[in-house]
């Protein structure tokens, strides 16, 4: 079937909320309103309160609610309205969600089956505080996953198996993305974690992106593909665990690589894959890794401006065309 | 809604001599606990930052020892290890988290911060982010109001932690949804070096009548009356445990320590201090309103003092008998999915 990113998101949660009483949800607005962006429509409805359960606004009680909802026993998928709100409650997901089962002897009555909905990204001028992809600072955590689906047959199957799973995620759903159409099968299915995807194969670059990028990338490879060069769009879909034989393999084909994401550039999680790469896979490149993000300053709330935040088409080809100056 | 402020002196004649000698045995355990893990720091023996609760036995033992059930939750403070011994946790394991070896409760990762744990009892943890449990506490209760349990969640906390953000929060999901949580507010004047009356606005001087503005019945009490705290809190659990809610308790105190151990305490007035442990001590006072009760003799009481100062040395030889865990313990119980360490006898 087809379906949008956000009803691929919404039957994830219904087929976990039908498949096991202990799950709830949890979040701001979630409940008859169906969250700020429509995506749990209808769930209150089907659930009723107990399991599908309006949060007031307090992000970071949000959050520890949720775990010790989880210490007593239930397994919750919550949502904070924007992603930027995972800054409000910073302790809770680091070292309350990320760390409680291991600092008290790592018993598994402390699992923390918590996946935490994140609202990510830029969209229409939402400014500083709501339009920020926060995961760099979560791919230095401990204890947690960390998602990044693009595309609704990757968020259906990831957040299956963030649910059913016994482990902390952080779910990172970019808001462009909601409307995004895509074929997701009829029977059940999960994704695993540590699981990259080939968006797209190619033989001269590859352009490692994430989130709506991966879409921008796919743009950008069929454009080059134009002038003759051939283009691999590699999704890692989840950043803990982070697939580097994946991307390893992509490498030794390409021996180049663009590292394409929201996130501002500085410290992003681009700097840690090429990091990676440059410790254990300097050998297969030809050329200097090139980081494409939005440049370090706050997100304006003018649209007008914001264009110019945003990863372009325009961008990742020249990122592309500098890689392969090198011969 | 009005703040209870509690000014029974409870006659001991209304409790059976083994509840009361319970009560007694457990500050007692808590007591010399807090004293041997002083000594063995300073002495070298071990290492870490110890927080002492020596002065705050009764709050434990009266608002957990004959009140909670085994399957009740407890997220205990950083001071002292008073509560996870009034619930029960056995000590030698405690000993064994501060000694940092696998037959510690949390097997191997070691204390001083304590993150000791007891799934079988309920002993759910302590977060090193002070009055991070609250919001936790109200999760925990969340699930046994969705569970039907009729299970109650005790969290304590100190009076400095009673500024975080983070009671707000916690107040009001328990006031919204009638939560079976008991939150202990231990008053012993000082957070770290800060004097109470210093930083907390308060419109009465109580700390616990800020639970009021949530809904949320409160309590003072003498929290160096043990059987005070006890009728509190047996109030409290009940009113938890009939769907009732959450009942907020501030007991007050004086923290006989400093703040960590080689504290010089330069913030505190000494006379006060002096007169609470020679007048006020809640171990003291209980012994003594024993005896003139003709409820126990001195006799009984030196046998008891014997049995538990004997019990403790057992315990340190024999949390002291472990090894200390390999590299490998760094990597276990991270997730669900990583190697957990072994239980040890």
């Amino acid at each position: 079937m087809i379906i949008t990113l956000s009803q691929a998101i919404n039957q994830a949660l219904d087929e976990e909320l039908a498949f096991d009483d202990r799950v709830v949800l949890f979040g701001e607005d979630i409940g008859v309103f169906g969250g700020c962006f429509g995506v749990t429509a209808g769930l209150y409805k089907k659930y009723g309160a107990e399991r599908v359960k309006d949060a007031p606004i307090s992000e970071n009680t949000l959050v520890g609610a949720s775990v010790g909802m989880a210490l007593g026993g239930l397994k919750v998928a919550a949502e904070l309205m924007f992603a930027d709100f995972a800054e409000i409650a910073f302790d809770e997901i680091l070292n309350k969600m990320g760390k409680w089962k291991w600092m008290h002897g790592g018993y598994d009555e402390f699992n923390i089956p918590v996946t935490l909905r994140l609202p990510t990204g830029m969209l229409g001028g939402s400014g500083p505080e709501h339009s920020q992809s926060p995961q760099a600072f979560f791919m230095h955590s401990q204890g947690l996953y960390v998602l990044v689906p693009s595309t609704p047959y990757d968020a259906k199957g990831l957040l299956k198996t963030a649910i059913r799973g016994n482990d902390p995620s952080l779910y990172f759903e970019h808001k462009v993305l909601y409307g995004l159409k895509g074929e997701v099968p009829e029977e059940e299915y999960f994704i695993p974690f540590g699981v990259a995807d080939i968006k797209r194969e190619g033989t001269d670059v590859t352009v490692l992106a994430t989130s709506l990028q991966v879409h921008t990338a796919l743009a950008a490879a069929e454009k080059l593909q134009a002038e003759g060069i051939s283009i691999e769009v590699f999704d890692p879909r989840t950043l803990i665990p982070f697939d580097k034989e994946a991307l390893f393999r992509s490498l030794d084909k390409t021996g180049r690589l663009v590292i394409v994401h929201e996130e501002p550039k500085t410290g992003g999680t681009g700097a840690e894959i090429s990091a990676m790469v440059a410790e254990e896979r300097l050998s297969s490149l030809k050329a200097p890794i090139v980081r494409v993000g939005a440049p370090d300053v706050p997100c304006p709330h003018s649209v007008h401006l914001e264009q110019w935040m945003i990863p372009s088409e325009e961008r990742i080809i020249a990122a592309v065309k500098k890689t392969l100056e090198e011969k | 809604m009005e703040l209870v402020v509690y000014r029974e002196k409870p006659n001991p004649e209304k409790y059976s001599k083994e509840f009361l000698v319970s009560l007694l045995s457990t500050m007692k355990a808590e007591r010399i606990f807090d004293v041997s893990v002083i000594r063995m720091i300073s002495a070298g023996k071990i290492a870490g930052f110890y927080h002492a609760g020596s002065g705050q036995e009764a709050i434990a033992a009266g608002s957990i020892k004959e009140v909670l059930r085994k399957d009740d939750y407890l997220f205990y403070m950083h001071r002292g290890c008073n509560e996870m011994i009034a619930k029960g946790v056995p000590i030698d394991r405690l000993y064994a988290d501060f000694f940092g070896n696998i037959y510690g409760t949390n097997r191997g990762l070691g204390a001083g911060i304590i993150h000791g744990a007891d799934p079988t009892l309920g002993v759910l943890g302590q977060p090193g982010t002070i009055g991070s449990n609250m919001p936790l506490a109200c999760g925990v209760g969340m699930a046994i109001n969705q569970r039907k349990s009729k299970q109650v969640v005790y969290a304590t906390f100190g009076d400095g932690t009673a500024n975080r953000e983070l009671l707000h929060g916690a107040f009001n999901y328990a006031g919204i949804w009638k939560l079976p949580v008991i939150f202990m507010c231990q008053n012993n004047e000082y957070a770290l070096a800060s004097k109470y009356t210093d930083e907390h606005a308060l419109a009465d001087g109580y700390i616990a009548s800020r639970g009021l503005s949530y809904g949320i019945p409160s309590y003072v009490v003498d929290g160096n009356d043990v059987l005070a705290v006890y009728e509190v809190s047996k109030l409290a659990v009940e009113r938890a445990r009939n769907g009732e809610g959450a009942t907020f308790i501030e007991a007050k105190t004086l923290r006989q320590n400093g703040h960590f151990v080689g504290d010089p305490r330069v913030y505190m007035d000494k006379e006060r201090l002096e007169w609470f442990i020679t007048h006020n001590d809640p171990i003291s006072n209980f012994e003594k309103l024993l005896l003139d009760y003709n409820i126990v003799t001195q006799e009984e009481l030196d046998e008891l003092d014997h049995e538990i100062t004997g019990q403790n040395d057992a315990a340190i030889e024999k949390a002291d008998s472990y090894p200390l865990p390999g590299e490998e313990r760094l990597y276990e119980g991270l997730y669900s999915t990583s190697a957990v360490p072994q239980e040890v006898k």
